[in-house]
């Protein structure tokens, strides 16, 4: 459930979702059907109201408040639709961030942080700034501040819903090569070609789970 | 995270806009320039007030009558040269000097064409020790001439030049008249002194009396008075006049057979007294120029208001990547603080040179103290503190969702 005001609206009921570690989850739904509650709860951004949430063994619905942040950043790596980097900081700074707020020294910062941008083939653009590049590099510096922290799992809203289709299907791919290298990843897409290239599609509609079946064949 | 991350990312949003940031800090820096250049012209003062009473000599005593006695007075109680030969032995004094002063009687000048007005000070031996003037020419009143009520006089060089019209060794041995109600009396020049005060008492022209100095037998005699104006010394230890000043104060009421009829005041006090005055006028005026930094502290709060609802998609990425409310309150008190502080260096800077100027205008030194410039960076990074924890602790409790979704 999602408090919205007085009013307590029924977002999400009865879901019953199980991602194991390595997995490439999309989620398909259209909107209103509870896609946003569920990447927030999912992103500790949000808790729900009932039931519970347990991330990596931790039951985030019985963590207090503060310490969401370091649950955030050490667990979570978020990539938005806008890919949300800082305008003023440049890629390899982008990327620092998250390690920043982890307090690791500035040597290992930037070690790491290099290492992430060449994982994304984004080398030769680490002094860039996000508007001296274009809508896929931008999201590739995103996807190389996500996972710099190693976390538990990799957050994906609608990671092409702002790119063309040459630099969706570049996204896809780092994901898919991520998911190779182990990493686990829910994304939530509208969009079923993308979703297709996932190993799993779980879709809502009304704030129920109404589908939840694995991705065989075709692009995958 | 690190101080260091937060002061280079601070510094960078700041610099981002530099018209916003320098209008942000103009409260700030005219706010501390007034401090500083106010304290500065308020030390100089007080450093010239010093200055002036270094050349009067430190530890220097007077001790003459209570003007303001509240018993009546009798010609008994006045000073005479026997207070003078009573405390002449007493410990704790290096020098000490009877003066008579006589004021405005005039001086027939040799070539009798102009006369001014003149100040005798009829003086004992040690009175050169006591005042130090710079001697010229000739030779200072000196204990021969007063035994002897010798009509000798040490002039200065401003009276020479304007008595002879020149002012050189030959001057010493000449002669010049003063004319009293007792006549007119011839006197021999014994030595020139430089006049201290020349350079002020030019631009009066012939207002200020010539200062001339004779034998205090002499003086007395002139002026046919047994009394003295008062006593002067100097005390072996400039620390520790008060105790000297007591016991001299009590010795002469015991003399006398008095109580409360005389004072003995010291130029350490006087010093005391005058910087007192200046300290509190400057500290008053220090105050009402303090309260623009109040109102510089509100545009800095005003402005960081903005810059937290400006940026609130930062700050939900900011927390959506991990940043704790504390680092996200920490980040924006330092950019208030980095707005501050600079706006207080260069307000000392704008103070250090408004205080020269103003003291180039005035005629007066300006000093700016470490004391001030380490009070000024302390009150400008305060104010950031007080004045952005607010709009900081506003952008820390923001909630993510509804930060990254604002456009």
């Amino acid at each position: 459930m999602y408090r919205q005001g007085a009013l307590e609206v029924e977002a999400l009921a009865g879901v019953d979702l199980w991602v194991k570690p390595g997995e490439f989850v999309s989620i398909m739904g259209s909107s209103g059907s509870g896609k946003s509650t569920l990447m927030n709860i999912l992103g500790c951004l949000d808790k729900p109201t009932s039931g519970s949430y347990i991330l990596d063994g931790i039951d985030i619905s019985k963590t207090p408040d503060s310490k969401l942040s370091d649950i955030r950043n050490k667990k979570i790596g978020f990539v938005f639709q806008s890919f949300n980097l800082l305008p003023k900081l440049n890629a390899l700074e982008n990327v620092e961030l998250p390690m920043i707020y982890a307090g690791l020294p500035k040597t290992e910062r930037r070690k790491r942080a290099l290492e992430a941008l060449d994982r994304v083939g984004l080398s030769d653009r680490i002094k860039h700034k996000p508007n001296e590049m274009s809508g896929g590099q931008r999201q590739r510096a995103a996807i190389a501040r996500a996972l710099v922290n190693e976390p538990a799992v990799i957050l994906a809203d609608e990671p092409t819903g702002n790119l063309d289709s040459k630099s969706t299907f570049e996204i896809i791919d780092i994901f898919r090569r991520l998911n190779d290298e182990g990493a686990t990843i829910v994304m939530v897409t509208h969009e079923p070609d993308v979703a297709s290239c996932t190993k799993r599609i779980v879709t809502f509609k009304d704030g129920r789970k109404i589908n939840d079946e694995n991705v065989t064949g075709g692009n995958n | 995270m690190h101080l260091g991350e937060n002061i280079k990312s601070a510094l960078k949003n700041v610099l981002s806009n530099k018209m916003r940031t320098f209008l942000t800090m103009l409260g700030i820096i005219i706010g501390i320039a007034s401090v500083i250049a106010i304290t500065s012209i308020g030390n100089g003062s007080q450093k010239e007030i010093e200055d002036r009473f270094d050349d009067l000599g430190v530890g220097r005593m007077t001790v003459s009558m209570r003007s303001n006695s509240p018993r009546n007075m009798y010609t008994s109680d006045a000073l005479t040269l026997d207070d003078y030969e009573l405390l002449k032995d007493v410990r704790g004094i290096k020098y000490i000097s009877p003066t008579y002063q006589a004021n405005y009687y005039s001086v027939k000048l040799l070539d009798p064409k102009e006369t001014n007005t003149a100040q005798i000070t009829g003086v004992g031996a040690d009175y050169y020790d006591i005042m130090a003037p710079e001697l010229l020419y000739g030779e200072y009143i000196n204990q021969e001439n007063i035994d002897n009520k010798s009509k000798t006089v040490v002039i200065t060089d401003t009276t020479a030049q304007k008595v002879f019209g020149y002012c050189d060794e030959s001057v010493v041995g000449q002669q010049i008249s003063i004319k009293s109600w007792k006549g007119s009396q011839k006197f021999t020049v014994e030595g020139i002194v430089e006049n201290p005060n020349a350079e002020s008492e030019m631009q009066y022209e012939n207002e200020y009396p010539e200062s001339i100095v004779m034998p205090i037998s002499t003086a007395q005699r002139l002026f046919g008075q047994k009394t003295l104006t008062n006593i002067t010394l100097v005390a072996e230890d400039p620390d520790n006049t008060d105790v000297l000043g007591e016991r001299i104060v009590a010795m002469l009421d015991n003399f006398h057979n008095t109580s409360e009829k005389y004072t003995c005041e010291s130029t350490t006090e006087q010093l005391e007294a005058m910087n007192e005055v200046t300290g509190t006028v400057t500290l008053l005026i220090s105050g009402v120029a303090a309260i623009s930094l109040i109102v510089g502290g509100i545009g800095v709060m005003n402005i960081m208001m903005v810059t937290v609802t400006e940026r609130t998609r930062e700050i939900g990425i900011r927390k959506s990547i991990g940043a704790r409310n504390s680092d996200i309150m920490f980040q924006f008190v330092v950019e208030a603080i980095i707005l501050t502080f600079m706006g207080g260096l260069l307000g000392i800077v704008f103070g250090w040179l408004a205080g020269l100027a103003a003291g180039a205008i005035l005629g007066m030194e300006s000093v700016v103290s470490v004391d001030s410039i380490i009070i000024a960076v302390a009150i400008s990074s305060a104010i950031g503190i007080i004045f952005g924890v607010y709009p900081a602790e506003k952008a820390a409790r923001l909630d993510p969702i509804e930060a990254l979704r604002y456009e």
